[in-house]
This record gives structure tokens, sequence and C-alpha cells, in this order.
């Protein structure tokens, strides 16, 4: 049941995120009924490939953002900063994809788990002229992706 | 015989003070022994398949004329397969490529050594570095890979050169290009980089060969030297 408001905002969001960078930024939960205990809050770091191969998945860094049965407020909020993996880089080729996400996962309690994910592209500035050309410009959506 | 016809061959030398010798993708010898095995087993299945039907039943069908001649196309296919590879392996050689580092990286150069055991005139000689995507999937029940090359930076392409036991045959410098993808490598998704050396010889089977290397940014290469002390 998707009760909760996750909100992941990046400052500042850039178009490319340099590996081995910080990433800051600050997550917002709002609860609409009010106070509620936390199983666990997580910021997740994470890639994921996609294309004509069976997907894979990795996990670059996480951060756990309260523990376990802590009594969240209505209204939660969290500045974060990340140390950015040094790879692999996001990639658009032919075969493969690969696509970086920061994600916020929540779960409060065993039935009640949501998740955005937030993408971004992360490597390095030199290598983003001929990125976009020779594969594509990504696109960027919204500052908090959707609940999955 | 032609001295430029002597199929003899040497051990490779070591590499020179400052270079890794890569290790190729599948070495010819390999190829040959993968070749020989798979027609082996091939020809035993076809003939245990004949030795059944003759002693089955008086009563059952022989088996269709199309079947005979479709067993036979595919193995007189793979006997030539299997020639083709002894002969790779024993007349051309294994290619020996090495490099002036473990890793290259983007935007910097890296030095490429070819050798050659044997002594043979080779007519072209053609090295590239190339980017290849593998996707692993399944389809049913089978597991299926596809591979694609997807950027090529020619290194050199060499014409009228002769092997000489081993002796290097060309040695060249390649600009990784600073936007290059790293070498990715997970459960079922893969981009590698190699070393393409194509040879074509005459009187010989043409050779190609690939010799995968590391493509890394410096932070990494930094990073692991650090973790390594």
């Amino acid at each position: 049941m998707a009760d909760l408001n996750l909100l992941i905002d990046l400052t500042p969001e850039l178009p490319v995120y340099e590996p081995g960078t910080q990433l800051k930024g600050e997550v917002t939960i709002t609860s609409p009924s009010g106070a509620w205990k936390a199983e666990h809050i997580e910021l997740v770091l994470f890639w994921r490939t996609s294309g004509i191969g069976t997907r894979d998945t990795g996990v670059g860094a996480s951060l756990q953002l309260c523990e376990k049965g802590t009594e969240i407020q209505p209204h939660f909020s969290r500045a974060f900063e990340v140390t950015l993996p040094l790879h692999p880089y996001s990639y658009n080729g032919r075969l493969i994809k690969i696509d970086w996400y920061v994600g916020l996962r929540v779960k409060k309690g065993w039935l009640s788990k949501q998740e955005i994910e937030f993408p971004i592209q992360l490597r390095p500035a030199a290598s983003d002229a001929a990125f976009a050309g020779a594969h594509g410009a990504v696109g960027f959506g919204t500052t908090s992706g959707g609940i999955i | 015989m032609n001295t430029a016809q002597k199929s003899s061959k040497s051990a490779a030398a070591a590499p020179p003070d400052g270079f890794h010798r890569l290790a190729p993708k599948s070495s010819v010898r390999r190829g040959f022994l993968f070749a020989a095995i798979f027609t082996t087993c091939w020809i035993g299945f076809f003939v245990l398949m004949f030795i059944g039907w003759n002693n089955a039943d008086k009563g059952s069908a022989p088996p269709p004329l199309w079947f005979i001649a479709l067993f036979g196309v595919i193995t007189l296919g793979l006997i030539f397969w299997c020639i083709k590879s002894f002969l790779r392996w024993t007349m051309t050689g294994q290619t020996t490529v090495d490099v002036n580092t473990a890793s290259a990286i983007p935007g910097e150069t890296l030095e490429v050594l070819v050798s050659q055991p044997g002594q043979f005139a080779i007519d072209n000689c053609n090295v590239d570095l190339v980017c290849q995507e593998s996707a692993t999937y399944t389809a049913g029940t089978d597991t299926e890979t596809k591979t694609e090359i997807v950027r090529t930076i020619p290194v050199c392409e060499l014409t009228g050169v002769t092997a000489a036991n081993g002796q290097t045959i060309t040695r060249q410098g390649v600009l990784v290009p600073a936007d290059a993808m790293l070498s990715f490598n997970s459960s079922n998704n893969k981009i590698e980089w190699l070393i393409r050396v194509k040879m074509t010889i005459t009187r010989r089977p043409d050779s190609e060969q690939l010799f995968p290397i590391r493509v890394l940014s410096r932070q990494i290469v930094e990073t692991e030297a650090a973790n390594h002390g």
C-alpha cells in the first residue's frame, strides 16, 4: 500500500556525475496517516543493465537512514552524502545499457514496502559529448522516480 | 622449399621489460582440440546410430536418404573445420601480443607488440583495438550469448611482412579514446576490449586471434595498486 510519499532531491542536480565524487542530497518522507515505525529506511546507489541480455544489478553504495523500530514523524527529512563509485559508467550500447539509480527503500512492516528510483548518469564529463554523439543522449526525468 | 615457406616454429621470447603478455581469448591449440573432440563425438554418434539401425528388426524402415545426406554433409564440414584448425595450429601458430601496461587507460597511448612464430611471408596483417559487447539471455530452455563489436580503433595495417621465429613483426602505439567505456563484466553482460590480429598468409590458413585487455580509469588503476600494496 503506497501510503507514504517518498522524495529524493539531489543538490546540485547535474546531468552527469563524475565517478569518485560526492553525491549530496536529501530524502523526504511524508506520511498523511501520521507517525509510523520504520523497519528500515535505506538509500541505495545501484546500477542495472537492460537490453537483450538477462538483467544484472549491482550496488555501488548504501546508507541506512534510521535504526530498526525508530518512530518516524509524519514529515521525515534527512540529508545524505555518498561517494560515487568509480565503475561501471552509465552506458548506452547496442546490446547492453547500464543505468545508475539513487534508490530510496522504505520498509514499514511485513507487507508495507515502498521504493523510488532516481536515475543519474555516472561517467567522466570528458566522455559526455562523445557518448551522446555516438549513442544518443539519455534523457533525465523527474526529481523523484516512480513508486515501484 | 623456400625459406619463407618453412614452418619451423620457435617458442615466443619473453616479453620485453615493462611489457605484459596478453593471453589469447582462445588459443589456436585449444581451438584445434575443441574442433577435434566435437568432430570425433559427432562421427561416433553417426556410427552408433547406423549400428543401431543395422541391428534393428528386419521389418523397420532404413533411414531416409536425405537424412544420411544431411549427416554426411555436416560431417564433411566438421572434418574440414578440424583440418583447418589443425593447420592453423601447426603451420601458422600462436600469435603473441605484448602491451606496455596491464590495463589500458582512456586518453593514453597503448603500445602494442605483435610477434609470430614460424618463418613465412604474411601478405596482410591488420591489428585493431575493438570493443565487444556480449549479452547472455535465456530463450526457452536454451541459454544463448550474442556478441557484437561496437567500436573498432585501427592500430596498424601491414603488407608484405615476414614472420621470423617469434620476432616482433610490428610495434605500434594506439591512443585509447578518452570516451572509451571501461571493461565491464557481470553475470550476463560483458563489455570487453580486445586486440584483434588478422593475418592473410599465402598457402596457409588465415588467422584471426583475439587478446582481451582491460580498459580501466586511472583512478581505478591507482586504487587497485594501493589495495595491493
